[in-house]
């Protein structure tokens, strides 16, 4: 993999000091891929990404803000809900261990609309229990 | 309108297309986008703008690959709800043919010029177009980090005929006007979002700046006046409110992301 050569100097905080190198630490190039992790790291990666076991509790709604955020038993996906003038903004967070995290941010107008985005909503089957949660908090935004 | 160029001609003004009212509309909304303070306005902004482009649905991608096990995709979903849904219960980002043209590309292009490169690649161009992308346009949003973030807005209508070559060049050049702006506005979020989880100290972003210069724990103790293994410690901090696997991986994400 290629790497950026930097300067051997640089100014710090304090711009009198000169620190002068002798070995530099390789840096990555911005614009390429990231380099892949090596096994053992990547191992211990993947334990430190992997959601803490599921204690059978409810997961607790937070409130920050004038947003409510509802989370799945395993924290994989994540509503973020925020009533506004303008509609009902619901943000959807889906997490995975490793691999992709897609953020999908959505404004419902009118109920029908939001409760036809429900219906195929992949956690109706999931998790029940946030998905009812979903629903209610979502109505009650809608109508009010 | 089309404008012509034969050889040696001088394009003449009044050959130019001129702007429709929601042309104009759009080019007020813009630069509001660029700037929106909060989620909602930027949303609400974009549906505004898919409508003054004439399309029924638009969706907008910023994907960042932060490391090598970790990519974040943002997106604005201005369109049939139920798409969005699908998009994600059947984790159609792995085979995004609008995503893979924009990674590659930077030009705008019609959907129907798309050529996919698997059969998962043509089941998403036919399931999007029962979703109001029957035709469409794919404007790609680069950066300055190539591959590593990079921005994608689909406009689409139910109308077969409505995006298609010959459409005229306006569509073009305000499709990639606004895919540029969300694409500024996301990128901006994401950094606030990060700076807040991640609540990086002054001296933390000095460590960083060091790591960008290439120096060893060995150098930077002895800039800060501190031992090697003191700074080994604060980047064992630094890296956890990162979420990164070493100190060349924040790194990496503290420039993608614009915190240096």
């Amino acid at each position: 993999m290629s790497t950026d050569l930097n300067p051997i100097t640089v100014a710090t905080s304090h711009p009198a000091i000169i620190v002068e190198t002798l070995s530099r630490r390789r840096i990555d190039r911005i614009d390429e891929p990231a380099r892949p992790l090596g096994a053992k790291r990547a191992a211990l990666q993947i334990r430190r990404k992997r959601p803490a076991a599921r204690t059978g509790r409810l997961k607790v709604p937070s409130m920050e803000s004038g947003a409510l955020t509802l989370s799945s038993q395993d924290e994989t996906v994540a509503f973020t809900l925020r009533a506004t003038a303008l509609g009902l903004v619901i943000e959807r967070t889906q997490r995975q261990v490793l691999g992709i995290r897609l953020v999908q941010v959505l404004v419902f107008t009118d109920q029908p609309t939001f409760d036809r985005w429900c219906e195929f909503e992949p956690m109706r089957f999931e998790d029940a229990l946030l998905y009812s949660h979903l629903r209610r908090e979502g109505h009650a935004a809608l109508t009010t | 309108m089309q404008r012509s160029l034969h050889n040696g001609d001088t394009p003449s003004l009044s050959a130019e297309p001129r702007l429709t009212d929601e042309d104009a509309r759009l080019l007020e909304i813009l630069p509001l986008i660029g700037d929106a303070d909060t989620t909602e306005t930027a949303v609400t902004l974009f549906r505004e703008a898919v409508v003054s482009l004439g399309a029924d649905a638009g969706v907008f991608m910023s994907c960042l690959s932060d490391d090598a096990t970790r990519t974040s995709l943002g997106s604005l979903w201005a369109c049939d709800p139920v798409w969005a849904a699908e998009y994600a219960s059947r984790r159609l980002f792995s085979h995004d043919p609008w995503l893979r043209y924009a990674t590659h590309e930077s030009e705008p292009i019609f959907t129907g010029a798309l050529r996919p490169a698997s059969a998962e690649e043509e089941a998403f161009l036919a399931t999007a177009a029962t979703h109001g992308f029957a035709s469409g346009v794919i404007a790609p949003a680069p950066s300055g980090v190539g591959t590593s973030r990079v921005g994608m807005l689909c406009i689409g209508s139910q109308n077969a005929q409505r995006f298609i070559d010959g459409t005229g060049a306006i569509v073009r050049v305000l499709a990639r006007a606004l895919a540029m702006e969300l694409h500024r506005w996301l990128q901006h979020s994401m950094r606030k979002e990060l700076l807040l989880k991640a609540n990086l100290t002054d001296a933390e972003l000095e460590l960083l700046r060091h790591e960008a210069a290439g120096h060893s724990s060995k150098v930077i103790g002895a800039t800060l006046k501190v031992e090697p293994t003191t700074i080994d410690c604060r980047f064992q901090r630094l890296n956890a409110k990162l979420d990164a696997p070493d100190r060349r991986t924040a790194l990496r994400i503290a420039r993608l992301y614009g915190l240096l």
